[in-house]
């Protein structure tokens, strides 16, 4: 048993070291390509930056407090991006028979998708973002960092980051069914994601629920922002939703596993 | 001439093979639209006018330059593509300029984004959020002349990042990088009344103005039709600097031409 588990940490190093190697062959390009995805996703918090120039605040959220939430979800995307990658461009690995190469391995399945691939420019631009813009904010915010607030933030961290897991696994489950998932995955996980960015109250009922209940980004960065921050629009909410963001990413991810163990018995190769 | 009809066919007609597509497109631009409303909405409060300007002024804007800027969508890879598989070969012996028939292919892509992208798009978010009509019959006329100065402005823009490609062999980071630039200072996402004064002054001296807040300006009517001749100047002037740069990488370009493989 012991051997065995130094052999799978064993092998996620190697995979890992063999992924760097691969996605900074070209060291200039690399460095180019993850600036460029740093400012592609920061332009669009520059616009509202420029834009509370103007307004000051939106729905009571000050500028700082707005970085802070977004730090929230560009951190957990760039931890979530190097180990899901795989599961990411799932549905790519179904439809080009990738995925039957995999089968054959004596190894557990979701370990190989998971270890075998990981975008780094994606993890390095929006995680540097994540970490520009929670230094830019932290300190300017009001809340007093201790070891309560540490740990909650960490424990925050990493249930957004299953949450989101959760939803990539259940959409590549899907893609057994589907063989191409991509329009759903861009649906239900690209659009809702623009929603977010921003604190959730400023939206219609609809939305507001369709984001705790459908596709709960609200638990990735609204509500773990909200424990921090307490602010007024908290009120419309259960209180209890500030502290639960870790048992609804454990939850959700032990959902999706489910949903992926009983999604690949249905598994039929493309052929080829 | 004709040749270029059937490329402006060919491209117009290959979208139609892709419905659900087209569906989800509409389904985007009206869901980019309805959040950046929302946010605009909220940031208003209650208030009928912040600095003269209404809200409905400002979802006018967002409605119909977010309508534009999905519908202008040029593929900045297509001379890279070329270049890549070796193609590039090909279309320089073909008796068509290169640049010609890139031209006319764009032009039936746009006209068919147009068609099924931009008007539903725009007809659902006026029904739902509300647009204010056009300040009259002569104003949507030169709206019209002035989007088309402003598609001619976004090509040039496009030509140089795709002729880059003979150098650089990747264009993404560039191309990105010149959809940011639109996406902050043309008026897209943020409508250039609100844009603090530092940053304006720097907007005037690039061809970002000419963009999208140009023609939505004479659309509300905000321009004078006497102003409307200067502001087609600067347009113009735009478009004719940018598109020497583009033949001028072109013919660079052509020279230094490596075609890997064969």
């Amino acid at each position: 048993m012991n051997t065995e588990k130094n052999d799978t940490i064993h092998m996620f190093l190697c995979y890992s070291r063999t992924i760097i190697k691969s996605w900074f062959q070209y060291k200039l390009d690399a460095c180019i390509r993850s600036f460029t995805v740093f400012i592609r996703e920061a332009s669009g918090i520059i616009v509202i930056y420029l834009t509370l120039q103007t307004f000051k605040h939106i729905n009571g959220w000050k500028p700082d407090e707005l970085l802070f939430l977004f730090s929230l979800i560009f951190l957990s995307y760039g931890i979530l991006i190097i180990f899901f990658t795989g599961l990411r461009d799932f549905d790519r690995s179904v439809h080009d028979g990738g995925f039957d190469r995999i089968l054959l391995r004596p190894r557990g399945l979701l370990f190989q998708v998971i270890s075998s691939n990981a975008d780094w420019f994606a993890a390095i631009g929006h995680g540097g973002l994540g970490i520009t813009l929670f230094l830019l904010s932290a300190s300017r915010i009001g809340i007093s960092w201790n070891i309560t607030t540490v740990l909650y933030y960490i424990a925050a961290l990493t249930g957004g980051v299953l949450i989101q897991g959760a939803v990539f696994l259940a959409l590549a489950s899907l893609s057994f069914y589907l063989i191409k998932s991509n329009n759903i995955k861009e649906i239900f996980y690209w659009n809702m994601r623009r929603f977010a960015n921003y604190p959730i109250s400023i939206f219609p009922k609809l939305i507001q629920y369709l984001m705790i209940y459908v596709m709960p980004f609200a638990f990735v960065n609204y509500f773990p922002a909200q424990f921090l921050l307490r602010k007024e629009d908290m009120h419309s909410y259960p209180q209890i939703f500030m502290y639960i963001t870790p048992l609804v990413g454990g939850f959700l991810y032990f959902l999706a596993y489910l949903f992926w163990k009983s999604s690949l018995k249905h598994y039929k190769s493309t052929g080829n | 001439m004709s040749t270029c009809l059937s490329y402006f066919k060919m491209s117009f007609f290959n979208h139609t093979v892709y419905r659900i597509e087209c569906l989800m497109g509409i389904l985007n631009t009206c869901l980019q639209i309805f959040i950046s409303c929302a946010i605009w909405k909220v940031l208003y409060g209650g208030n009928s006018e912040v600095n003269n300007i209404s809200y409905a002024m400002v979802a006018t804007n967002l409605i119909v330059a977010q309508g534009l800027s999905n519908a202008f969508r040029l593929n900045d890879f297509a001379v890279q593509q070329k270049l890549w598989d070796g193609s590039i070969a090909i279309e320089l012996l073909k008796p068509i300029d290169l640049r010609v028939s890139m031209l006319a292919w764009n032009l039936g892509d746009i006209l068919f984004s147009l068609l099924t992208n931009f008007l539903p798009s725009v007809i659902i978010a006026g029904i739902f959020i509300g647009l204010l009509p056009p300040s009259g019959l002569l104003s949507v006329f030169l709206f019209i002349i002035s989007i088309i100065l402003s598609f001619a402005i976004l090509w040039s823009m496009s030509t140089i990042v795709q002729m880059s490609a003979f150098w650089i062999l990747n264009v993404w980071s560039l191309a990105t990088l010149k959809d940011v630039l639109i996406r902050v200072l043309a008026g897209a996402s943020l409508p250039l009344w609100f844009m603090p004064d530092a940053v304006l002054t720097v907007i005037k001296y690039t061809p970002f103005e000419s963009v999208y807040f140009i023609p939505i300006q004479i659309y509300l009517g905000k321009i004078g039709v006497n102003d409307v001749l200067s502001c087609y100047f600067k347009q113009a002037l735009w478009f004719i600097v940018l598109y020497l740069i583009g033949i001028y990488l072109w013919h660079c370009g052509k020279k230094k031409i490596v075609v890997q493989g064969g």
